[in-house]
């Protein structure tokens, strides 16, 4: 009786250990994946319609917790992960409920996502082909990588990161900051109407950037540098106030 | 003022302004009717070709995600002319399977096919669509090599190819 | 010299440098058998020039605009739905019903125009102009409405296809600059207002934004506009702004620059 009690216990254990540490639901229906945190947050692309977001370093739960849920201004936990999952029209709405503590969040890799972080930590977005909308409202850091579609991000402290493996399309990208760096690497063969600017920092670049003529209306202002790179094509705006700007090939 | 681009036009049908396929619809309709023409010598199929062109630019417009809309919409001209002639003679994957309506047209009769029409279609349905995509329709090597998945350097040979063949036998014709 | 007729194409088309294209010409004063190769070449391009361009039956278009009906109906609900998801819930209603009416008007106007093209040759110019404005508003405000920043962002870029915008596309860029959640947006508008700030609508919606916005970048760059614009009224916003505690230390900086200039 005692050995079945241990047998019985030891499961329910780890039932709850990866109940707790693991938590998926389906994406049918959902054009853009929003979500909101305040700590780093790791996104990736596995071959699932669905998000599952795993823990990644998941603390122990307080013995004082045990049966009670967590709460924080961004919702109740729905999800045993931490997590607030509520959908919102054709929006799926992630919030991150517990202040700190890391997580990765696996997405189907044509999904359109936008991540907003309003504290800190590192913000890493990986492998998506969607539009990726990324907003650091404070002292977070972006790091993207891989990416093939329309991005926009901004950032207002720190820095922002973005790799593009491949530039295939028409809505322009928008990369901007306030006090933090630019860092963005591009196929070296990309056409691009490119438009790079910083109030305070420097600008480098080792592509070949041919500058237009000012006609009056594509130049807003005179601190642009505005010129085409392989004969001109979909609109890249890299643009800082304090920070250092760099574009480079790959 | 500015007129909208053809890319410009297309983002606001992708995201659902259905009206604006009309003004891309009345800016290339000929150049697609034209170029189908070329390809196949047959008028009736040609306009049919046309109308599945714009019906597939309206039922895939949320995939529009390609810089160039001339090269799509080629892209996509190109593919239903492929498809049909796979339907109708079964088996060919390539551009190859595409034949010339003139062929079936005896030499003596009169028709309204020119010279260079029917020069040009003694080429192979591959050397046909370089030659008309860039000489008639403007596309440069770089947007052909898209459309035909190939290489702008690729393009350029095998046009150089196609355009001594096309003169030899415009030539002779004459 | 070797024969060049290889590169007579691009002599032809106009794509080789002065230098390559000289040293062509020269060639072909001396050889008669290139000469001939471009005379051939000549005449084939000469055939491509005087190829006629057809046009298809009526029944192309009619067929065309039929299912494009039928796609419309069926599609309607759904995209005011979406739409309405990012528009100010005011003014956002307001302009999509304005849209879809304005839409059924103009293009019908628009094929109306067309088909009467084809008979009598002459429209007036003014006529197509207002056309094309009217095609441009619309376009721009549906990139605007939609869910994706990115194509909110084309939408206000299509601000540098107008000269004179009427209000009520400044008024749509200024909502982008009050409303949008995204900030590269909200950056994207400023830019695109900067370029009408003497009007008096922009001018105020800058003294606004002033006064409540919180993003450092849009400060500095409202700042420099109305620096630039000299509007005399917007001392006193800033001034608020250094007395904030939550001001930057640059912003701070740059107004205390500018103050000067404005007074």
């Amino acid at each position: 009786m005692k050995k079945i009690t241990s047998i019985l216990f030891t499961c329910l254990l780890t039932w709850t250990i990866q109940s707790q540490s693991d938590y998926s639901t389906s994406l049918a229906g959902i054009e853009w994946v929003k979500i909101e945190s305040k700590s780093s947050v790791s996104i990736k692309t596995h071959d699932k319609k669905e998000i599952r977001i795993v823990l990644n370093d998941p603390k122990p739960i307080p013995e004082k917790a045990k049966g009670l849920r967590l709460y924080g201004d961004a919702g109740e936990d729905n999800t045993t992960v931490g997590f607030n999952v509520t959908t919102s029209g054709n929006n799926l709405i992630v919030k991150h409920v517990r202040k700190s503590g890391e997580a990765i969040i696996f997405l189907p890799k044509s999904q359109n996502i936008s991540v907003t972080n309003s504290w800190g930590g590192t913000t890493e977005i990986t492998g998506f082909s969607g539009e990726v909308e990324a907003n650091s409202n404070l002292n977070g850091a972006l790091v993207l990588s891989n990416l093939t579609g329309a991005v926009t991000a901004y950032s207002l402290n720190h820095g922002i990161q973005v790799n593009f493996t491949e530039i295939n399309q028409n809505s322009p990208i928008d990369i901007r900051t306030t006090n933090g760096e630019i860092n963005v690497t591009l196929p070296e063969k990309t056409s691009a109407n490119i438009v790079l600017s910083s109030w305070n920092g420097d600008i480098y670049s080792n592509f070949d950037i041919k500058t237009k003529e000012k006609d009056g209306l594509k130049s807003f202002s005179d601190r642009d540098i505005n010129g085409i790179i392989n004969g001109g094509g979909v609109n890249i705006k890299l643009k800082s106030t304090n920070g250092t700007i760099y574009l480079r090939k790959e | 003022m500015k007129e909208l681009t053809n890319e410009e036009l297309m983002a606001t049908v992708s995201v659902g302004n259905l009206d604006m396929l009309k003004v891309l619809f009345e800016r290339h309709h000929k150049h697609v009717f034209n170029f189908l023409y070329k390809m196949c010598g047959d008028k009736m199929l040609s306009e049919d070709l046309t109308q599945e062109v714009f019906y597939k630019l309206m039922k895939y417009r949320t995939s529009y995600n390609h810089g160039n809309f001339t090269s799509w919409m080629f892209t996509i001209a190109r593919n239903s002319l492929k498809t049909h002639f796979r339907q109708h003679k079964e088996n060919h994957e390539d551009i190859s399977s595409v034949t010339y309506a003139l062929t079936l047209v005896q030499d003596d009769i009169e028709s309204d096919y020119s010279t260079l029409q029917k020069a040009l279609a003694t080429l192979s349905a591959s050397d046909r669509e370089l030659i008309v995509l860039h000489r008639f329709h403007g596309i440069r090597y770089q947007e052909i090599a898209a459309i035909i998945n190939s290489t702008p350097g690729a393009v350029k040979t095998k046009m150089s190819r196609a355009m001594q063949k096309l003169k030899s036998v415009y030539l002779k014709a004459i | 010299m070797k024969h060049v007729t290889d590169s007579l194409t691009d002599y032809l088309d106009g794509l080789l440098n002065q230098e390559e294209s000289a040293a062509i010409a020269s060639h072909l004063k001396e050889c008669s058998t290139c000469k001939q190769a471009l005379a051939q070449l000549k005449e084939l391009f000469g055939a491509f020039e005087q190829e006629d361009v057809l046009a298809p039956s009526k029944r192309v278009r009619e067929h065309f605009l039929e299912a494009l009906k039928s796609e419309q109906t069926t599609k309607v609900a759904t995209t005011l739905e979406n739409n309405i998801n990012v528009l100010p819930k005011k003014s956002g209603v307001r302009i999509l019903l304005k849209i879809a009416a304005g839409i059924a008007l103009l293009f019908g106007a628009f094929m109306l125009g067309r088909n009467q093209n084809e008979r009598q040759a002459n429209q007036s110019l003014a006529t197509q102009e207002y056309k094309m404005l009217e095609m441009q508003q619309t376009a721009m405000i549906s990139l605007m409405g939609n869910q994706s920043p990115s194509k909110r962002i084309q939408g206000v870029n299509l601000i540098t296809k107008f000269k004179n915008p009427d209000e009520e596309i400044i008024n749509a860029l200024v909502n982008r600059l009050f409303l949008d959640k995204n900030m590269n947006v909200r950056l994207t508008a400023v830019e695109a207002l900067s370029m009408f700030a003497k009007s008096e609508t922009v001018k105020l919606a800058f003294i606004k934004a002033l006064a409540t916005e919180k993003d450092p970048s849009i400060q500095i760059a409202i700042i420099q506009n109305l620096v630039r614009i000299q509007a005399q009224n917007a001392a006193e916003p800033m001034k608020y702004l250094l007395e904030q505690e939550d001001t930057q230390p640059f912003v701070k900086e740059e107004i205390n620059r500018v103050l000067g200039e404005i007074i």
